[in-house]
């Protein structure tokens, strides 16, 4: 997603370009029918007068409405030539012309020119980068643009207005400077409350590890963490070593003598558009962290139909009471893969973008299985070798009955959850049963 | 932005291998925690990716071996 000013601000032009585009069809639409609409008038007068002629003068412009109008236009005019304009065709003519549909349609039609006027030159006005902040606000709170590059956009137009009208007010500056001290601080109050309760995540980590997290803490960097791995956490350390360097920045400009409460300005600007991100940050983050506490769930197969992307016959004993052990660790919630050497997210690479595959292993097997909701859905088992090429030619060739399982899933399909249980009670015959302990 | 990344890359790819070296890592194994194979492995150490996050979590990976 692109949060730097320049690329969602040129993605919001783009939005506004269209938007013109649209209004400007309309308009053109609306003198058109407005054209029409006058010659229907002056119609109906002329047919109540009996006076036939003006059928023929706007008989190029309104024959192009549809065939049916050209057709009784072609009446009327006929009519019209050779006087025979009494007989009941000539009035059944102009009834048709007059219902006709489209035209119906066009003499309806009801945007107002002036309002349309008014939102061309509003839109103008942003392309030209003349309007004033309002108009701006209203157009990108329309538009449809992400929360996160609406936030960029409006906070760097925010600092340009500060910035211009505290130029033209230098009068006020003792109570502007108060101001600006003010909402630093209020800023900083809430930016304390997220370090309080998020350092720990940082502090967690090797110093090593944390060394390099400060480097990368620039908010362009912290755009090339994506989703690669799952781990929200790492944008959230990344987001909180940024606070902290800006609070630093903050502590200086406010321990210089004088202090220039532009620089300041600026700094809650920075403060106030770096908390809106973490907090995105820390929400994804929590999301992801309620999503993974244990809890017993339901484990599906895909099936082709009566085939798994799997097949057991040739494992030992030992080997298939371990695939099963590993199925009731995933039925109980327990999706160990974080931070678990035993368990991995599977890198999403260019096979699967839109979804996580995730790895668990238990001595020398692993599966691999994706998550719907709170669901599973496992792909296949393999060795901690191959379980990665295996699960990446399974997606690849099986999209469609993937899709189709997830969306199954999702809808909780009663004849799919009835074949599932099948399959699933004869994959259970296939473990090996416990051996009752002999007596006597 | 993308030069210091480059940098970045250098230093945190150049930490890395020295690791593998030193704790003698078993590459299959490191594969496997990263969740890909070893040619991919290979391939994210010869090439910068434009997702930084992988430098990151073999890092994380390493420097707990």
């Amino acid at each position: 997603m692109p949060n730097n000013y320049e690329e969602a601000y040129s993605k919001f032009i783009n939005y506004i370009e269209r938007q013109l585009m649209s209004v400007q069809s309309k308009l053109k639409n609306v003198e058109y029918y407005n054209i029409i609409k006058k010659m229907i008038n002056d119609l109906s007068n002329s047919a109540k007068s009996k006076d036939y002629s003006k059928f023929m003068e706007y008989y190029n412009v309104l024959s192009r409405i549809s065939d049916d109008v050209k057709d009784n236009l072609d009446i009327i005019c006929y009519l019209a030539v050779h006087n025979t304009c009494d007989i009941p065709q000539m009035e059944e003519a102009i009834k048709k012309v007059f219902s006709d549909k489209s035209l119906l349609k066009m003499i309806s039609y009801n945007e107002s020119k002036e309002l349309l006027e008014g939102k061309k030159e509003k839109l103008t006005s942003i392309i030209d980068g003349t309007c004033d902040f309002e108009t701006l606000k209203n157009a990108l709170l329309d538009s449809d643009l992400e929360d996160e590059e609406m936030i960029v956009i409006l906070m760097h137009e925010a600092q340009k207005t500060i910035l211009t009208s505290r130029k033209k007010l230098p009068s006020l500056e003792v109570n502007e400077n108060e101001k600006i001290i003010n909402s630093n601080n209020e800023i900083i109050n809430k930016i304390n409350i997220l370090i309080e309760k998020y350092y720990p995540l940082v502090s967690s980590k090797p110093n090593k590890l944390v060394e390099m997290y400060k480097k990368l803490a620039t908010p362009d960097n912290i755009d090339s963490i994506n989703s690669m791995y799952s781990e929200k956490d790492v944008r959230v350390c990344l987001h909180i070593l940024y606070l902290i360097k800006l609070k630093e920045e903050r502590d200086e400009v406010l321990n210089s003598k004088p202090v220039d409460y532009q620089l300041l300005e600026l700094n809650t600007l920075e403060l106030l558009k770096e908390y809106e991100l973490s907090c995105l940050a820390i929400s994804e983050f929590e999301k992801e962290r309620m999503e993974n506490i244990p809890q017993e769930t339901s484990v599906y197969f895909l099936i082709d139909p009566n085939k798994a992307s799997f097949d057991l016959s040739d494992l030992s004993d030992e080997e298939k009471k371990t695939i099963e052990s590993m199925i009731k660790d995933l039925e109980s919630g327990l999706f160990d893969y974080e931070r678990n050497k035993n368990a991995h997210t599977m890198v999403k690479q260019n096979i699967c973008k839109d979804l996580n595959v995730f790895v668990n292993r238990k001595k020398n097997i692993c599966i691999s299985y994706i998550r719907v909701n709170s669901k599973v859905l496992i792909l296949c088992f393999g060795t901690s070798r191959d379980i990665f090429d295996l699960s990446k030619s399974i997606l690849n060739t099986n999209k469609s009955l993937i899709n189709k399982t997830i969306s199954n899933i999702r809808d909780n399909d009663e004849e799919f959850i009835s074949s599932e249980e099948e399959f699933r009670n004869a994959l259970n015959q296939s473990f090996p049963k416990e051996v009752e302990p002999h007596h006597g | 932005m993308d030069k210091n990344l480059n940098e970045l890359f250098k230093e945190i790819r150049n930490e890395c291998l020295q690791i593998i070296e030193v704790k003698n890592v078993d590459i299959e194994e490191l594969s496997f925690r990263m969740g890909m194979s070893t040619n991919n492995l290979y391939h994210f150490l010869q090439k910068r990716n434009s997702d930084f996050s992988v430098y990151l979590k073999l890092y994380e990976v390493l420097l707990g071996w």
